[in-house]
């Protein structure tokens, strides 16, 4: 396929076999190159930095508690976001009363923050591409993110967001329009 | 070959280039696609754009702000430096089974049933690599040392109150 995709995944395999025999850099330098992928897909589904965080570090620890079972069916970083899933799934469920009791006060939290300064912050190109990036629906926010950000075949994004191929580049096709539709137009 | 067939032929390979250029950041391009969308850009001035506003929103890529993927190392690798090492699973699990027959006999032969069988419990319990089986299900969860142990043996134990 592509010349670049396949010196990567060569370098990959000799990474894995590296870290099959418990090689510590190689797992590090194994798990680190999928480290912002992981942690923006997570961002993306969670839109919560700290959640992201902990679920990305729980997701390489059961990954490395499992390393063994990798069959290499998948792609590693297609086997790592599988984990990320679950660990959301898993995490979403627990936190899903605390989340319902809490809405009110979160939504008079995001009511009482409308101060100048926030306001200054808020404007900035960054704060504003994330905050309209946030307010895509969820599949057409994560697939903008996940094929974007860190390059997945449509495939691949489909997987990570339990869609079809087809439905994943119609996603990031819509999902692209729609946030150039809002930053064009303003608010 | 008149200009609306020409449209069409455009808007195909317009959605095509927008699939590799929105993957064009991440490096993931090979060179001959690298060639086409170059070509392709130069001409077409929508998709020029496309780029443009693409690399944008690439801009605002968010960073984790430490390394998920070390500290995760690190909370594994102590992980397993807690769990029980080849030593102690064998020769000292051996050795941990006959510490406890030798407790079986003594306490059943002592008075206080809690005496010196007690005391080889706190030494087996202080070796390395125990808090992994002394929660309150370590009975339940398989001890290491107590493999071999009859089931009888463990019942008796069990229901003469020596876990507790
Ligand atoms: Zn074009």
């Amino acid at each position: 396929m592509h010349r670049t995709d396949e010196e990567s995944d060569s370098q990959e395999e000799e990474l894995l076999r590296m870290a099959r025999t418990g090689d510590r850099s190689a797992l590090g330098a194994l798990l680190q190159r999928h480290e912002g992928t992981v942690y923006r897909f997570l961002l993306s589904r969670t839109q919560d930095e700290d959640k992201a965080g902990d679920l990305a570090q729980e997701t390489f620890v059961k990954a490395l508690r499992s390393l063994d079972s990798f069959r290499g069916d998948s792609s590693f970083r297609t086997w790592l976001l599988a984990i990320a899933r679950n660990e959301f799934r898993a995490g979403y469920r627990q936190g899903l009363r605390r989340k319902e009791q809490s809405l009110e006060s979160v939504v008079q939290i995001a009511d009482d923050s409308r101060d100048p300064e926030g306001d200054a912050i808020r404007g900035s190109e960054v704060e504003r591409v994330r905050r309209e990036l946030a307010e895509l629906p969820e599949k057409q926010r994560m697939s903008v993110a996940l094929r974007l950000f860190d390059g997945l075949s449509f495939r691949e994004v489909g997987e990570a967001t339990g869609s079809t191929e087809g439905a994943a580049r119609v996603n990031f096709h819509h999902g692209i329009r729609k946030l150039r539709e809002r930053l064009e137009n303003g608010e | 070959m008149n200009g609306h067939d020409g449209t069409h032929e455009m808007r195909e390979a317009c959605g095509e280039i927008l699939d590799l250029l929105s993957v064009d950041f991440s490096r993931s391009l090979s060179l001959v696609e690298r060639e086409r969308t170059e070509r392709h850009v130069a001409e077409c001035s929508a998709c020029a754009e496309d780029f443009r506003f693409m690399a944008m929103v690439y801009g605002t890529r968010p960073q984790p702000p430490r390394s998920f993927a070390m500290e995760a190392l690190a909370q594994y690798e102590a992980e397993l430096s807690r769990r029980p090492s080849g030593w102690w699973s064998g020769s000292m699990a051996a050795a941990a089974v006959l510490l406890l027959a030798m407790g079986i006999g003594l306490a059943s032969q002592a008075s206080d049933p809690s005496g010196d069988f007690a005391g080889w419990t706190v030494a087996v319990e202080s070796e390395e690599g125990m808090e992994d089986w002394a929660g309150d299900d370590w009975f339940i969860a398989g001890a290491p040392y107590l493999e071999g142990v009859s089931d009888e043996t463990l019942l008796v134990l069990l229901t003469e109150g020596y876990f507790e």
